[in-house]
């Protein structure tokens, strides 16, 4: 025979489960919400300069970092020039040689540097890097952004900061790329609103 | 039932975006301002039961924005939870300090941002 208190206990213990489902259902939504608003950010504009900042505020707000370099690749020059920054001292990183430091390995070789712990708080250059995302469009990297130290109760980067910047390597290439060609276009397209 | 209804102040797309998304899952009817003048214009005009506010917006701050809504008398009651970069002790006193109910910081966490959402208005 189960008595009353055992009831009430094991109601309690449903209740607690339910809430405990309810909060993961919620983290995945979230999750699921961060990935859909950046590439949404990031396709939304026609002009450079906003998608420059829609990266941005794609890393600031769904990230957790202020301090950020954009960087776009001169194939001819063997340089990567910088498009946009943020929170960094931008003389530091006018050019960059492709293939020197982690920036420039990361353009070269079309690999991510990432570090999950986050770049280091007290010393600056390559080692306040958090991550380094090449912009690849098959087999050509447009560009690398650069993450500087993440915000400082972040504390790091978790699976889906991960897949954010998985998605940024692709999407910021082709609205980089999109803008390029829509500004040579001869006609613009559409009615403007 | 009258949906209780959310004013989001903030210049970042992407953060009203994302917590407009948050907020769909539950019933609450949303209104949204870029800066803070139109956070104190659209308090006064919408009387929401809740603003969730950015501190950094151009035109006049978060920090200031709350300040005035707690001056003026048909806002000074509505709860207000700040949105900041900044985590550390100072700048949520800071934001304490000018009336603010609660805070949360960036990047937003949406399980945390609802569930002082459902603390200050109910689901």
């Amino acid at each position: 025979m189960v008595t009353h208190e055992e009831l009430a206990a094991e109601n309690d213990a449903l209740r607690a489960h339910i809430e405990s489902m309810k909060t993961a259902a919620e983290e995945q939504m979230a999750n699921m919400a961060s990935l859909y608003i950046a590439v949404n950010s990031l396709h939304a504009a026609l002009d450079r300069t906003s998608v420059l900042s829609s990266v941005q505020d794609v890393v600031t707000t769904l990230i957790g970092s202020e301090e950020m370099a954009i960087f776009e690749t001169d194939p001819e020059r063997r340089r990567l020039t910088l498009l946009a920054s943020q929170g960094i001292e931008p003389g530091h990183y006018q050019e960059v040689i492709l293939g020197e430091g982690l920036i420039g390995t990361a353009a070269s070789t079309g690999v991510a540097v990432i570090r999950s712990e986050g770049g280091s708080l007290d010393r600056d250059g390559d080692d306040a890097i958090t991550a380094c995302i090449p912009m690849k469009l098959g087999q050509r990297v447009l560009g690398v952004i650069t993450i500087f130290r993440l915000l400082p109760h972040k504390g790091g980067l978790n699976g889906v900061d991960l897949d954010l910047l998985d998605l940024l390597s692709t999407h910021a290439a082709v609205a980089l790329l999109f803008t390029r060609l829509y500004s040579e276009m001869d006609h613009p397209i559409g009615v403007p609103l | 039932m009258v949906r209780k209804k959310i004013l989001l102040a903030d210049d970042s797309a992407t953060a009203l975006t994302m917590e407009r998304t948050l907020l769909s899952r539950g019933d609450y009817e949303v209104v949204v301002a870029r800066d803070g003048r139109e956070a104190i214009r659209q308090a006064v005009d919408e009387s929401p039961d809740l603003i969730i506010l950015d501190v950094v917006m151009p035109n006049m701050d978060g920090f200031e924005a709350c300040r005035e809504l707690r001056r003026l008398e048909t806002t000074r009651d509505i709860p207000v939870i700040m949105v900041t970069t900044r985590g550390e002790g100072h700048h949520v006193e800071n934001g304490f300090e000018v009336g603010c109910n609660d805070y949360v910081t960036k990047p937003i966490n949406g399980p945390e941002l609802l569930s002082k959402v459902r603390n200050l208005i109910g689901e």
